[in-house]
């Protein structure tokens, strides 16, 4: 047994696994790089059929209308849509667009689609710009304008095999195209007319300061001439009336623009009560409606000092 | 059994004098008094009546109240009407004593009074005045005969 093991041990030498291409010369050759993919186009980027030439604002009527004005053309470029707005919604694209985009004569942003274009370089779609086609319309109601509530614009692809959206190129060629020179918008409408303010407040004169309250001296008599405003002038009363408040002596409760209501207070109010006269006034520039002016009448009398 | 009727007549002797000294005096401390009051209150309805008027032009401009421009004389001549009432008591004439008074308006608050040191929140009219008053009873007692009354008095409208 001792001699078997001292045996095994003395001409034991390692185990080799047999390689059948031991004896082959192989040469792999030279290294080649695989054969580089076909770029293709994003399912989302389009072949630019039609460029930007400016933007257009045209009214008719009440309505007026914010579109994009475009040009038949193919320069080869690509765009993808990135953004669409409605009306007065912002979006993180504004002021990223070479074009702007238009504001509504009551502020708010138009509506729109922005757009960003591309050129196809030997390292894949390469970004150039970022443009906003506006399209929109604002309809006036009235003396108030507000925008007619327009979804928000959807770009429609055509139905060929690849889209080609009406989208806006600038090329990357030191001589860029001037089709990013949008044209001056034509002026917007004059806004409406304001609506006329008609207001009424009592004077002491008959031409005087209009007042909201008067101090008074207790067993003083005073003038209120009830007077009416169209838009800041005065305009000449053709009645008034005396619908509440009152006081210890009134001369009379209404009267035309020749006659003042006249009043007299000869007793004392408590400490901080204003007495209020409110008046109902008319006038021939203001047809058809009756106004309101109050006045608060602050009763004093003389006191001692303390 | 001794009489002391002698010693009660020395002693009303010697007292009397002085009793009729306490007694007018005290007869016309009350009678200056009562006087000094009613200048104070002729200084008063003389600032109420300053008060009791308020300037038109600009109740119609703005419908504030403000004293009228001539409240101060209003004030004074005021005065002297109602000191008229105490001529026959006064040192000296209504007029005199009036125009010698220190009216003051303050129409802008709040306002201090620099003579009084009182604080105006309203538009106020103020008099002072020294006004001299006769006092004959002192006289008899050997004291000045003229004494004076100052009073000051302030009225706003409230």
């Amino acid at each position: 047994m001792l001699v078997a093991l001292l045996s095994l041990a003395l001409f034991a030498q390692p185990a080799a696994a047999w390689d059948p291409f031991a004896d082959d010369d192989f040469d792999p050759g030279p290294y080649t790089p695989p054969d580089r993919a076909p770029f293709v186009i994003p399912e989302d980027v389009y072949l630019v059929t039609e460029v930007y030439t400016g933007n257009a604002v045209t009214t008719a009527g009440e309505t007026t209308t914010y579109s994009t004005t475009t040009e038949r053309d193919t320069p080869g470029t690509y765009a993808r849509v990135i953004d669409v707005v409605g009306t007065g919604s912002g979006s993180a694209f504004d002021g990223a667009s070479f074009n702007g985009r238009t504001n509504l004569p009551d502020g708010r942003q138009v509506a729109g689609t922005y757009y960003e274009d591309f050129v196809v370089t030997s390292g894949g779609l390469v970004s150039v710009n970022i443009v906003f086609f506006q399209d929109d319309r604002e309809t006036r109601i009235g003396a108030s304008s507000s925008p007619v509530p327009t979804p928000a614009p959807t770009p429609v692809p055509q139905p060929s095999a690849r889209p080609t959206p009406v989208i806006a190129v600038v090329p990357v060629a030191p001589t860029p195209r001037p089709v990013a020179t949008p044209e001056p918008a034509p002026e917007p409408p004059p806004p409406p007319p304001a609506p006329r303010v008609a207001t009424a407040a009592v004077a002491l004169a008959r031409d005087g300061a209009a007042l909201a309250q008067i101090d008074l001296l207790r067993g003083r008599s005073v003038h209120l001439w009830p007077r009416a405003f169209l838009d800041g002038i005065p305009a000449r009363v053709r009645t008034w009336r005396l619908v509440s408040g009152t006081a210890d002596v009134v001369s009379r409760r209404d009267g035309g623009a020749a006659e003042s209501c006249d009043v007299m207070w000869l007793t004392l109010p408590p400490v901080g009560t204003v007495w209020t006269l409110r008046f109902e006034v008319t006038s021939d520039e203001i047809p058809g409606r009756t106004l309101t002016a109050t006045i608060g009448v602050a009763v004093r009398s003389p006191a001692l000092g303390e | 059994m001794r009489s002391d009727g002698g010693s009660a007549a020395v002693t009303v002797i010697v007292l009397l004098p002085l009793l009729l000294v306490v007694t007018t005096g005290v007869l016309q401390l009350g009678a200056l008094r009562v006087l000094a009051s009613r200048v104070a209150t002729a200084a008063d309805l003389a600032t109420l009546a300053a008060v009791d008027d308020q300037d038109e032009a600009e109740l119609v401009r703005s419908g504030g109240f403000r004293l009228a421009p001539d409240a101060t004389a209003v004030a004074r001549r005021f005065f002297a009407l109602n000191l008229a009432t105490l001529a026959d008591e006064l040192a000296t004439s209504p007029d005199a004593a009036a125009a010698d008074a220190d009216v003051a308006a303050f129409p802008n608050v709040p306002a201090l009074d620099p003579l009084t040191g009182w604080r105006y929140e309203r538009p106020t009219v103020r008099i002072a005045a020294a006004v001299p008053v006769r006092t004959p009873a002192f006289g008899t007692l050997l004291l000045p005969r003229t004494t004076v009354v100052n009073v000051r008095a302030a009225s706003a409208a409230r």
